[in-house]
């Protein structure tokens, strides 16, 4: 007897189970054209008049939708045999070890400025260096440089390059140091999740977040935190796992063509970084977390979330809590909610698929699929912070000549303004839905090509790819329901 | 032989409570409602095909296993064509410029050679 067969349930009961969710999915559709096409909904779409499109915003969600579904048929038909679980990959360049030092200075050099800056500079976050350059430039700008170039910031993280001075040094002084602890195997990358839980938290709900002292005391902080984990579980092992922003970053730059290893450059074919993802306990949360934070980001300046908040508010103020708290649980519980959210997405589809052949559970199917999230995340996070980084990232031209906001005018640039003319909402709204749809485009084709190389028949393999299909046009459709909130 | 599947309804139930429980809570505000409301008008479409995978109707299942099938025999009988093309001798009799030196040589040369250079 085969596992399917063990798991169906008794005749009857089917009868009866059939009978209540043809009723409930029968109930759910029609309350969902009814709110669809309700009055109402339309005041929803408020990103038409901003960003002035030719048709509705949600048109555009089913439009993504077609493609998805077009992109699915053509990859199941097209796409006959794995073709990305290797990297395929050559060496282009190669150079001298001595560079990673001057890589390091720089990257020593820039977190000694956000730390000066963040105690010297003015309490502004408008005229002070430290949030502009935390907010935007390192936490959206790596990331999506990181897409063209690989994991440059390896090279240049401040952390990993006092550890290896300090190192060196050491070695100078003929003091031997081993790590005394090995990185524990179930701790995986648990601790990256737990560090962009608290980045994101910071960034999007705690009331003081743009304070340039506190900014630069959290830096000093992370970096101490850093240097101790290097030092009880080694360098690398430490920021591979440890480091939050690291294995963020590493993370992303799989996506890349270019890859840095070794002292050289590489050239892989496009995605064929991603499916080498390893299965490490926490990747699966790492993945999601990054979505949910950027869901929550989005969701936050919606109307659902505006209307609901006050009364979360008011409810942790009845327990007698004093401003911002309230504020702030308030916040935190959106932001949970918003992970839950994406945890439910990917877990359904996980589910579905496990309907589809017993051969593998729900937690190692959702291990195998994970890597088809990475351009999901990536997307998001360029949909998303496109127009920040757009606008605000120029601003790093004149806060680089006047840090500290006294007044210098280092490099001849500390007169210079943002220019928000430089690209208009409607040209951000393309951007964004084709960031989108290209994100959900790459990760059906991972999602197909797992599929090819881990299901034994086509059918199965094809069955399976109809349920990551509900997650990639589901994902697409939310992604582009926060970003016409956020513009509305 | 038809495979019996586990019914796949259990995620489609856990996304319809998740949308009814949270159209529920958002009822009593009619901004949320409208803005849920608006969420839906986006989320249609991947709610429609949870809800046809759920039935376990997989739509158009069937044409694209025949796609597939038709481009796999096509690759097979590429693969065996190119196979066959390349074993099988081209040419049994010397022709052309090798029938001719082969007539006018006084010892022409062995049959497999002539076979290789037609």
């Amino acid at each position: 007897m085969s596992i399917e067969e063990k798991s169906a349930p008794a005749p009857r009961k089917r009868a009866v189970f059939a009978r209540v969710s043809t009723l409930t999915a029968a109930g759910c559709l029609t309350f969902c054209l009814a709110c669809a096409l309700a009055p109402a909904s339309a005041s929803a779409h408020g990103i038409s008049g901003r960003a002035s499109l030719p048709v509705p915003a949600w048109l555009f969600a089913w439009a993504a939708s077609i493609v998805l579904v077009i992109s699915f048929a053509l990859l199941s038909t097209m796409w006959s045999r794995p073709r990305l679980q290797d990297e395929h990959q050559r060496r282009l360049c190669a150079w001298p070890g001595w560079l990673s030092i001057p890589a390091g200075v720089v990257g020593l050099a820039l977190f000694a400025l956000v730390v000066y800056a963040g105690y010297e500079g003015v309490p502004y976050y408008t005229a002070n260096f430290d949030p502009t350059f935390i907010y935007v430039i390192f936490w959206v700008g790596i990331p999506v440089s990181s897409l063209l170039l690989g994991n440059w910031f390896s090279a240049f993280s401040p952390w990993r390059a006092f550890a290896h001075g300090l190192r060196w040094l050491a070695a100078r002084l003929h003091v031997r140091w081993r790590a005394p602890l090995a990185y524990p195997t179930w701790l995986g990358r648990w601790p990256v999740v737990a560090g962009l839980i608290a980045f994101g938290w910071l960034e999007l709900i705690y009331h003081d977040h743009d304070n340039p002292t506190l900014l630069a005391s959290l830096s000093l902080a992370y970096f101490a935190l850093m240097l101790a984990g290097m030092a009880l579980f080694g360098i690398e092992a430490w920021s591979e796992h440890g480091d939050a922003f690291g294995g963020y970053f590493a993370l992303l730059s799989r996506l890349s063509s270019l890859a840095v290893r070794e002292r050289a450059l590489w050239l892989r074919r496009p995605l064929s970084g991603v499916p080498s993802l390893s299965q490490e306990p926490g990747t699966v949360a790492l993945v999601l977390v990054i979505i949910g934070i950027t869901t929550f980001d989005g969701a936050s300046n919606g109307v659902v979330w505006n209307t609901l908040q006050p009364h979360v508010q008011s409810f942790f103020s009845g327990l007698g809590l004093s401003d911002p708290a309230p504020d702030e649980l308030a916040d935190s519980l959106g932001l949970l909610f918003a992970i839950a959210v994406v945890v439910c997405f990917y877990r359904i589809g996980i589910v579905g698929m496990r309907t589809v052949s017993g051969r593998f559970d729900t937690s190692e199917l959702s291990r195998i699929f994970a890597h088809t999230l990475v351009p999901i995340g990536f997307a998001y996070v360029l949909a998303h912070y496109f127009s920040l980084l757009i606008w605000q990232g120029q601003a790093i031209a004149y806060l680089a000549s006047d840090p500290l906001g006294h007044g210098t005018d280092y490099f001849g640039t500390a007169g210079w303004h943002v220019n928000y003319t430089f690209i208009g909402s409607t040209g951000i709204w393309y951007v964004q839905v084709l960031a989108l749809v290209t994100g959900h485009v790459s990760g059906l084709a991972l999602a197909h090509d797992r599929a090819l190389a881990t299901y034994r028949s086509t059918q199965d393999a094809v069955r399976s790819q109809y349920w990551m299909l509900v997650v990639m046009v589901g994902f697409t459709s939310l992604g582009l329901w926060l970003l016409s909130a956020v513009n509305t | 032989m038809t495979r019996r599947l586990a019914l796949p309804r259990g995620p489609l139930l856990l996304a319809c409570a998740a949308v009814v429980l949270t159209a529920l809570a958002t009822a009593p505000t009619h901004n949320a409602l409208a803005g849920f409301g608006g969420a839906l008008a986006y989320l249609l479409p991947p709610l429609l095909l949870a809800l046809a995978l759920a039935l376990r109707r997989y739509p158009g299942e069937r044409a694209l296993l025949a796609l597939i099938g038709r481009s796999a025999h096509r690759r097979t009988h590429a693969a065996l064509e190119a196979t066959t093309s390349r074993s099988r001798p081209r040419a049994l009799v010397a022709r052309g410029g090798c029938l001719i030196a082969s007539s006018l040589a006084v010892r022409p040369p062995p049959a497999r050679v002539a076979v290789f250079l037609s």
